[in-house]
């Protein structure tokens, strides 16, 4: 059996009255595409809420940033002189 | 000292809270303002002055990693504080303007703040200062959070006198983070604070007793009544304030302490009384409110001079 014959050509089928209604806008078609595999289309932000996000971001970062000053601070602190005093 | 009888089941949790957040976002502010400020700043006035106190000195480095980690864990409470009760804190009047009924801050965000800020302040006062001060200070979280705003609260008019443990932890904490253990001394700051915070909250429940009632949360002038609260109040006042002058007693404070808190603790008891005497319309409001900003004065009247003679000892010596 040859590749051609395997392929079964389906019948047409009906045309439904609804589909030869006429077609929205490229626009508007666009708007209604279902979600692609990309997800959905990202949330365009404000410039307050960008400047918020971005100072939220300053904030984690210093206090993240200060919690390991601090640690290694007090260890140093805590270790004092034996510090450099470990085996070799 | 409250009787058992007022013990009551008032109105259920209203259920969880729905506000829809700005769409801006929070600020860095915002999140601030979930740690409760204003009473982080008694915890670090509190916490300070157990460290001071306690025998035996630590390096300036560690005292201060000490107060940092004492005060987010206190911030930490407040925001998962403000996390439960987000439902009733949008229905009462003086907490509407908070940051997750304003809509500033999204519920899960704030426990995730909370939570965040819980763990890390305990892990960095037990490994950076010692394991006692930071097992009460996870004690002191999971109290306020566990055994206050979610059983007792809205539960019974004990709320806040079981509940005010929580508040009173700092100085031991505190003392702990010097002596890695506790003492009558630092029970005795723990007493202090335990004992002025039933007339302190019950003051502001007078005068917020609607509030309270519409919410269903059991404070003692709902639940009791506000004869029987003004009576409660004077009681507490009279345990009160021999506690606040026994630091003396105990080689705390220096004979200027003994006078300042005598004659703080004979105001505390003048304005306790005046709530009991005037039970009567708007006067009635004005001695509980007075009340209630004297009770703030009080606290950091006898824990700042304490620090101060703390301090100056230390620095003789």
């Amino acid at each position: 059996m040859t590749i051609q014959q395997k392929i079964r050509v389906a019948p047409p089928e009906p045309v439904s009255p609804e589909s030869k209604a006429p077609r929205e806008p490229l626009a508007q078609r666009e708007q209604m595409a279902p979600p692609t595999d990309l997800g959905p289309a990202p949330v365009e932000l404000t410039p307050e809420a960008k400047r918020r996000q971005q100072m939220r971001s300053i904030a984690l970062a210093l206090a993240l940033g200060g919690l390991v000053v601090l640690f290694y601070a007090a260890t140093m602190v805590r270790l004092g002189g034996n510090v450099v005093n470990r085996a070799m | 000292m409250a009787e058992a009888g007022t013990e009551q089941h008032l109105a259920q949790p209203l259920g969880p809270v729905n506000v829809r957040v700005t769409p801006e976002g929070a600020s860095v502010s915002d999140y601030f303002e979930l740690m409760k400020p204003r009473v982080m700043s008694l915890v670090i006035l509190t916490a300070m002055t157990g460290m001071v106190l306690a025998p035996g000195t630590t390096h300036p480095l560690i005292q201060f990693i000490a107060i940092l980690a004492i005060s987010v864990g206190a911030g930490a409470s407040g925001a998962l504080n403000m996390w439960y009760d987000a439902d009733i804190d949008a229905q009462m009047q003086r907490t509407t303007s908070r940051p997750i009924p304003r809509g500033k801050v999204d519920a899960d965000d704030a426990l995730a703040f909370g939570t965040f800020l819980s763990f890390a302040s305990v892990l960095t006062l037990g490994l950076l200062v010692n394991w006692v001060a930071g097992a009460l200070l996870a004690l002191t979280i999971g109290f306020y959070l566990f055994v206050y705003t979610m059983w007792l609260k809205r539960r019974t008019a004990q709320n806040i006198v079981i509940g005010g443990a929580a508040g009173a932890f700092p100085p031991m904490i505190g003392w702990a983070a010097v002596t890695g253990s506790v003492s009558v001394e630092s029970v005795l700051l723990f007493a202090i604070i335990f004992f002025w915070t039933p007339p302190h909250f019950w003051a502001l429940a007078l005068y917020r007793c609607r509030d309270y009632e519409k919410v269903g949360v059991p404070m003692l002038p709902v639940v009791a009544g506000p004869t029987e609260t003004r009576r409660q109040i004077v009681l507490y006042s009279l345990i009160l304030i021999p506690l606040g002058i026994a630091p003396y007693f105990f080689g705390m404070g220096s004979l200027a302490y003994l006078a300042a808190s005598t004659i703080l603790g004979g105001l505390f008891l003048k304005y306790a009384l005046d709530v009991r005497r005037i039970t009567e319309g708007r006067e009635a409001d004005v001695a509980a409110k007075k009340l209630f900003g004297f009770s703030i004065l009080y606290l950091f009247g006898l824990f700042g001079l304490l620090l101060v003679e703390g301090i100056v000892a230390k620095v003789m010596a």
